[in-house]
């Protein structure tokens, strides 16, 4: 059996959340993941493969989910209302296949 | 294409922005929700649980649309706003407080409205009318959950857009 081995592509989506959430603290962001995962179930999970990468400010990070599952993260986002007991929102403001075009953006609206 | 959504309290232009709509209206500024039309200088929108008010108040010129509650319409009501031209708005940030079941329950109900609306040629528009900030939706996310309502593939319907406010 031949394996062809083909370039692993993501995507990256801009997340505001309605209260500062630093995801730099561990906890927050595992909690989220996990909030997420109850969502989405395991299937889903394995499918986005959600990371939390990067962090702009007080409450604007970036996600990298695998391409083609925007969709369903997007979703799962939109109903997700609590992380570690806290009563959050969270708003996908952009979706994109590069950090530098989301940063990009950031510097325009933020 | 511009896209408008309408909150219960007043969104910040910033923020206006970067959730992906032109506007948001603000309840008690752009419009008010009343149970009996009253007299208003601002768009009236009806919500109440009883069916036979709700068309009897849809003749009346003052009112805008109806909400509503509870996710129950009758054909009737939709026929009579089909014929008096309102908008039957259908309420998502209830739904994103819900559990899973009940949220899954309170879709088809949705679903069923929606078609019915379809097939009788009523205005149908989705909105938050968001309390609070945790209740708000980006416009990505509101136009997914208006895909997740009509799931068919070849669906002419197109009950998220820009003419929630036109004339």
């Amino acid at each position: 059996m031949i394996f062809t081995i083909t370039k692993h592509k993501n995507r990256y989506i801009l997340i505001e959340s309605s209260a500062p959430f630093n995801t730099r603290e561990s906890s927050l962001s595992s909690g989220l993941i996990s909030s997420m995962h109850k969502q989405i179930g395991e299937m889903g999970h394995a499918e986005l493969n959600p990371k939390i990468v990067y962090q702009y400010n007080d409450s604007a990070f970036v996600m990298r989910i695998n391409r083609g599952f925007e969709r369903k993260a997007i979703l799962a986002l939109s109903f997700l209302k609590e992380v570690n007991g806290r009563r959050l929102g969270f708003y996908t403001i952009k979706t994109s296949g590069t950090i530098r075009s989301l940063t990009s953006y950031c510097k325009k609206f933020y | 294409m511009k896209y408008f959504d309408m909150a219960l309290f007043d969104v910040d232009e910033s923020l206006q922005k970067r959730l992906g709509y032109s506007r948001i209206y603000c309840s008690g500024k752009d419009f008010v929700i009343q149970e009996t039309p009253k007299h208003s200088s601002s768009r009236i929108i009806i919500r109440t649980q009883d069916q036979n008010n709700l068309i009897r108040f849809m003749k009346d010129g003052a009112v805008y649309g109806i909400i509503f509650e509870n996710f129950d319409l009758s054909k009737k009501t939709i026929e009579q706003a089909a014929m008096s031209r309102k908008t039957i708005f259908i309420p998502v940030s209830s739904l994103l407080w819900h559990s899973v079941w009940d949220r899954q329950r309170e879709l088809q109900k949705i679903r069923k409205i929606v078609i019915a609306a379809h097939k009788l040629k009523a205005k149908v528009a989705i909105a938050t009318f968001a309390e609070n900030k945790e209740s708000l939706l980006s416009r990505e996310q509101l136009f997914e959950i208006s895909k997740m309502i009509i799931q068919t593939k070849n669906s002419k319907f197109s009950i998220f857009g820009g003419d929630i406010y036109d004339n």
